[in-house]
């Protein structure tokens, strides 16, 4: 058990007994969580920022849970999710499935099945976090470079020689292996192909030959 | 007719035609007597006019006794010696030729009197043959109007009888085997030949039946004439223009006093409309039993859904709390006061999954009934209008024996409904692939106690043997898709008004559910009473 361990699970059951045992559950395995009877409840508490993923009951008081997957992928909350119903049927699985659930389990539940779940959610969501923290210090970096710096890049990574964006640009060839050699450091791309691929992450626009 | 004649009134009874004579006579005396007309010298003219008169009046007899009288008186009075009736010799020429003039004036008058009569009787008769002549014209004139009128009501009734043949699309004819004698317009209409063209032979309209139906309809046709039987049956037959139609044809035969078979008479009717609809009816039926089944189904699966949703709650907290039971008490420092608190929740958690359970069963029982005074007849035979097309796709044969005086109770309509029908669907179930006879009988009657009792009794599979008191435990089932609570529930809702389900193996095959339901059972006061 780490001590800077930030992850969390979240609960919504309306049922305060089966919050209770799944919580206790968890806290015996060494997982933080949080529980909610509505689903209101939980859009309203400030959430810790860490890893984190959503047990949530199908069957919730005026709402319904495959309504409220929905409700929170259109507000861009991407929160992993396991469902526990009382009694699921097959197309309610798949539905629920399609929109991306981690898993569907039908109560009474196996531990093993929940714990699995709940770990594999974490992990989605963990991995989810690094790829935006990644994808939001690349774009600080980007923000970094000037106009020039931005443009010798989309030139770069559409294929095109120093020569040629010398020509393009108007400069000197020497000027642009400086700028171009400015932008690689500025984000921190070992290679022309690291800053490729850190293009396409940032949906650069590729210039013009 | 005649004219009236003074002269000719008609002859008067003898005796007074005698009389007439002698009266005359003694008037024509009298007045020739008289001194003061001097008519002593001649009297003749008078005795002869009464000899006249007599003879015109009574005909030759009484003719001749005036002759004889006059000549008598005349004698007396007025031939010499007068006043006696001898006669000198030398008046007799006088006396005679009075006689002889008498007789032919008597004659003359009777001859004359007599061709009169005739002629008037002849004139008489000539009347009389006219008059006849005339009633006979008349009587010809009325029999001619009758005849008319019953003509025209003979129309009219013919009319009638074509208008009402048009209308029920029936139509009449008349025939023996080989030949066809009559067929009414409306006939013709209906098996497509022109009414106009003549009778069809027999050979085209016997072309015309459809060819599956011809061997059928000769056969009815031959063993009803072997029989001198009534017949009725349904064949096909093909209209000129290819359309095919459904005729119901009814014949009865006409025998003569002898016994012989004279000719069959009968009716046709275009049924094609009628069968599509019995189609129609049919599969709608279908479809109803269809619904009804899935509509068990659904509240059988909605039922269970929620069954279990209530009921899985507190045992996966209870589940889910004994995991973290065993992990607290696992743990490398078990800490016994996590473990503690899990198991509360545990003992809560079964406690409340008993709780949900009876709270259900009580629903089930006294749970929402809609009392209303039903009459346990008209479910069954709700029920049975909703299931025959079921029956009937199983070839099951349907008998009910209502009792006409069975008591009403106050009950819940639908449960009722679903439990007759529960019972009447697992009677088919049982009878579907059973071998022999598929009958099912529906009976109700009056029972002791002021109870009615109902009896579904099929002839299938009969009961699970050695498990005849765990079929109306729940969840038990010999269905590959039944879900064991069917009969569970029927229980239920007959107890909960009040009456007993129970079931009897039947002899030689099949199964008897039986169900007494008190009359006007008053549930609330069931309500009432403490569980």
């Amino acid at each position: 058990m780490m001590a800077d361990d930030n992850r969390i699970v979240f609960i919504i059951d309306d049922d305060a007994s089966v919050r209770a045992s799944i919580q206790d559950l968890l806290e015996a395995t060494g997982l933080r969580s949080e529980s909610f009877g509505t689903a209101e409840e939980f859009l309203r508490c400030k959430r810790p920022d860490g890893p984190s993923c959503l047990v949530l009951d199908v069957k919730l008081p005026g709402v319904n849970g495959l309504d409220f997957q929905r409700r929170l992928a259109d507000a861009g909350l991407r929160i992993p999710i396991i469902f526990i119903t009382g009694y699921g049927d097959i197309p309610m699985t798949v539905k629920a499935m399609k929109s991306g659930a981690v898993e569907f389990l039908t109560k009474p539940f196996q531990e093993r099945d929940l714990l699995d779940a709940v770990q594999q959610g974490l992990d989605r969501d963990r991995a989810t976090r690094e790829e935006q923290a990644n994808l939001a210090e690349l774009r600080q970096r980007y923000e970094a470079l000037t106009a020039r710096e931005r443009e010798v890049m989309s030139m770069v990574v559409s294929g095109m020689l120093n020569k040629q964006i010398a020509a393009e640009l108007g400069t000197s060839e020497v000027t642009v292996k400086i700028q171009r050699g400015r932008a690689m450091k500025k984000m921190k791309a070992g290679s022309v192909a690291e800053l490729v691929k850190m293009a396409g992450l940032l949906d650069v626009p590729s210039a013009e030959k | 007719m005649s004219r009236h004649n003074p002269l000719l009134w008609p002859k008067p009874p003898v005796i007074w035609s005698y009389g007439i004579a002698v009266l005359s006579v003694a008037v024509a005396l009298t007045v020739s007597r008289l001194p003061a007309i001097h008519l002593q010298d001649a009297p003749v003219s008078l005795f002869l006019c009464a000899v006249l008169l007599s003879a015109w009046f009574g005909g030759i007899g009484p003719g001749l006794f005036a002759t004889a009288v006059s000549a008598l008186a005349f004698n007396y009075y007025f031939l010499p010696p007068t006043h006696s009736l001898t006669l000198k010799t030398d008046e007799i020429p006088r006396l005679v030729i009075f006689v002889v003039s008498a007789l032919f004036v008597g004659s003359v008058s009777a001859a004359e009197r007599s061709a009169m009569e005739s002629l008037r009787r002849a004139r008489d008769d000539l009347a009389e043959k006219l008059r006849q002549l005339q009633s006979t014209n008349e009587a010809l004139q009325a029999e001619s109007r009758e005849r008319k009128s019953a003509q025209e009501s003979l129309r009219r009734s013919e009319g009638y009888l074509a208008d009402a043949q048009r209308l029920s699309q029936t139509g009449s004819w008349a025939s023996v085997v080989g030949e066809i004698r009559y067929l009414s317009e409306e006939c013709c209409r209906v098996l497509g030949f022109d009414p106009y063209a003549g009778q069809p032979l027999y050979e085209t309209f016997f072309q015309r039946i459809h060819p599956g139906d011809q061997a059928k309809f000769r056969e009815a046709v031959e063993t009803a004439e072997r029989n001198k039987a009534d017949f009725e049956l349904e064949y096909r037959f093909v209209h000129p223009r290819g359309e095919l139609r459904d005729i119901h044809v009814i014949g009865h035969p006409v025998v003569s006093p002898s016994g012989d078979l004279v000719e069959f008479v009968g009716t046709v009717m275009d049924v094609t409309e009628r069968k599509r609809a019995e189609k129609e009816r049919e599969r709608l039926r279908q479809a109803q039993a269809d619904l009804a089944r899935v509509n068990r189904m659904t509240t059988m699966g909605e039922l269970t859904a929620s069954l279990a949703h209530e009921v899985n709650q507190p045992i996966a907290a209870a589940v889910t709390s004994a995991n973290s039971c065993i992990r607290w008490l696992d743990a490398d420092v078990p800490n016994l006061e996590k473990a503690r608190a899990a198991a509360a929740r545990i003992v809560n958690d079964g406690t409340r999954a008993a709780e949900i359970i009876s709270r259900i069963r009580l629903l089930f029982q006294k749970g929402t009934l809609q009392l209303e005074v039903v009459d346990v007849n008209e479910v069954i035979k709700e029920m049975i209008s909703l299931l025959r097309g079921e029956a009937m796709r199983y070839a099951i044969s349907v008998y009910t024996e209502l009792a006409s005086d069975l008591p009403r109770v106050m009950g819940d309509r639908v449960q009722l409904q679903q439990v007759v029908m529960n019972l009447m669907i697992n009677s088919i179930d049982a009878m579907k692939s059973a071998d022999g006879t598929r009958e099912l009988a529906i009976k109700s009657q009056r029972a002791e106690n002021e109870h009615l009792v109902v009896s579904v009794t099929d002839t299938g599979v009969g009961l699970p043997p050695g498990q005849a008191d765990q079929i109306f435990n729940a969840f038990f089932t010999t269905k590959p898709h039944g879900t064991g609570m069917g009969l569970r529930i029927c229980r239920s809702i007959v107890e909960s008004h009040g009456g007993r389900l129970w079931a009897a193996e039947n002899s030689p095959q099949g199964a008897s559910f039986y169900l007494t339901l008190p009359a006007k059972f008053d549930a609330r006061r069931e309500f009432e009473a403490p569980a």
